[in-house]
């Protein structure tokens, strides 16, 4: 075996004067009452094991984890706490026991009481009991599943950022160089007044276009940074509030746009109008010759919120249907129409961020483009009582 | 007979500019143009060019798609793919597929110039 680390004792596994006559003590240590208090106000998890992955010792953090009180664990067999991972924690322990030496920041996923996996960062510090001089194992662990989360969230963002970057970039570049070439052209006619003319027209286009790709780029920069304040609500609001700001344009054509139907989701209000406003949007903007009709369908089926938003306009061949939600690409219909290929992308952005999907499906006729978004369900009860909540604090206010 | 051209971008600007870059090196070259992929796929079956100069990024059938619709229907053309970007695995892609070569869209008129003569020069024998 290894070099041993200290001496440590656990408290309660051994003789300890001070602590039975409460005395105070003149060289500065603590009692054994302090000590404990001391280990049980701290959140991280402390165990004190033995070789056979016996639970020695714990603190109320530990045994709090376990959902069990601290005295029923003291004793115990990891074996039969827990099932699952005690033979992979009594290879790791023996084998840090073996060694002699410290096995500090490991970070492990872990699957507590409740059942909803997490991570930890542990620490295992291999010892002697100072009574008997047998190996103990000191654990320390902390629950880092938020950092982690985080982390992998950052990570995530970061490969985003870097795509999003080098794809904007790109189509950034291209009108900067069409507008450099015209007024080289421009130059070059000067002769010609009428293709200077033409040639201006054209920068200014090109300039306008590029204009609103920024301005769309901004608002799909913003929408991405933005975490979801996820309340139970009905589907049936933003999907409204978003069919009533298109229905002029819609009606101007002779067609017609409805919502039919609940879905109770968990959500944020307005970036699910904005995700709506997007989709209802593209309907109308693909639409082709004829009115549009373009119709929201709502309901809960499972664990989830459905949202259909489909049109009997120009479709998306089924070839194109993944690629309509990356950045910047568009379906085939976009051939000749104002866009920018960036309304779906932020949408599946958006809705991922909920936790939820958004496809393009087979439409069902005479639907020719059949979007469904998914999102995670609340009950109609919890979006109800959500939505009265600022009317009740209002009556309550007086 | 006069040599053959398509074009075939989604940007009407963008073949306007190497529409008149080959004109000034070859005065009465044939151009055609195509708007789309599909359309360029049509154009092909059509008008055999004896250069095909193909945007790779388009609304719906791209370049990459042309590509694979050309191997597939056994039509032998040279295809010049040219692209905003210019990217490794783009790059490496389109020769995969077929394409002879991979010219990033030029910035100026000069490079126009410069590209529609080795284009002139390589697939339409202009000394």
């Amino acid at each position: 075996m290894g070099r041993m680390i200290g001496t440590a004792r656990a408290p309660g596994t051994g003789d300890r004067d001070g602590a039975k006559d409460g005395g105070a003590k003149d060289d500065g240590a603590l009692t054994e009452p302090e000590l404990r208090f001391v280990l049980d106000a701290v959140p991280a998890r402390i165990w004190v094991k033995d070789d056979a992955n016996r639970i020695v010792w714990l603190n109320a953090a530990a045994a709090a984890s376990m959902s069990l009180p601290q005295d029923a664990c003291i004793g115990a067999d990891t074996y039969r706490l827990f099932p699952a991972m005690a033979a992979q924690y009594h290879a790791d322990d023996l084998a840090v026991l073996r060694a002699g030496v410290p096995r500090l920041g490991h970070v492990e996923r872990y699957t507590p009481a409740n059942g909803r996996v997490g991570w930890v960062r542990t620490d295992k510090v291999p010892t002697l009991c100072a009574v008997t001089g047998e190996p103990r194992l000191v654990v320390t662990s902390l629950d880092v599943t938020e950092q982690h989360r985080a982390e992998e969230r950052l990570r995530v963002a970061n490969a985003s950022l870097d795509e999003f970057a080098s794809t904007a970039s790109h189509d950034l570049r291209a009108p900067l160089r069409q507008i450099m070439l015209l007024a080289e052209m421009a130059r070059e006619d000067r002769a010609d007044p009428e293709a200077v003319d033409a040639h201006l027209s054209d920068v200014r286009d090109v300039a306008a276009r590029l204009l609103s790709l920024t301005e769309r780029l901004l608002e799909a920069g913003k929408a991405a940074r933005v975490l979801p304040e996820m309340t139970p609500l009905d589907l049936h609001g933003p999907a409204s509030a978003a069919a009533r700001a298109i229905a002029p344009r819609v009606e101007a054509l002779g067609g017609e746009v409805a919502v039919d139907g609940h879905a109770y989701a968990q959500g944020d209000a307005v970036l699910l109008r904005q995700v709506f406003a997007n989709l209802l949007e593209n309907a109308l903007k693909y639409c082709g010759d004829a009115p549009p009709r373009i119709a929201v369908g709502l309901r809960n089926e499972d664990a989830s919120a459905i949202a259909t938003v489909a049109d009997q306009g120009l479709g998306i061949a089924p070839e194109h249907r993944e690629r309509v939600f990356e950045m910047f690409k568009r379906g085939a219909a976009g051939r000749g129409v104002q866009g920018h290929g960036i309304g779906l992308s932020l949408c599946r952005r958006v809705v991922a961020g909920h936790g939820g999907l958004i496809e393009a499906v087979e439409p069902t006729a005479p639907a020719r483009t059949e979007l469904v978004v998914r999102l995670p369900a609340a009950t109609a009860d919890a979006a109800r009582a959500h939505q009265d909540a600022p009317a009740r604090a209002r009556e309550a206010a007086g | 007979m006069s040599a053959t051209v398509l074009i075939v971008d989604d940007d009407a600007l963008d073949r306007r500019f190497m529409e008149r870059a080959l004109r000034r090196i070859m005065p009465g070259i044939d151009v055609r143009h195509a708007a789309g992929g599909e359309e360029g796929l049509g154009a092909l079956a059509d008008c055999l060019p004896d250069v095909v100069i193909l945007d790779l990024s388009m609304p719906g059938t791209d370049g990459f798609d042309v590509l694979s619709g050309l191997a597939a229907s056994g039509i032998k053309v040279p295809v010049v793919m040219m692209s905003s970007s210019d990217r490794p695995a783009e790059r490496a892609r389109a020769a995969h597929l077929g394409a002879r070569q991979f010219v990033p869209k030029p910035i100026s008129s000069e490079g126009y110039f410069t590209t529609s003569g080795m284009i002139c020069q390589r697939y339409l024998n202009q000394k």
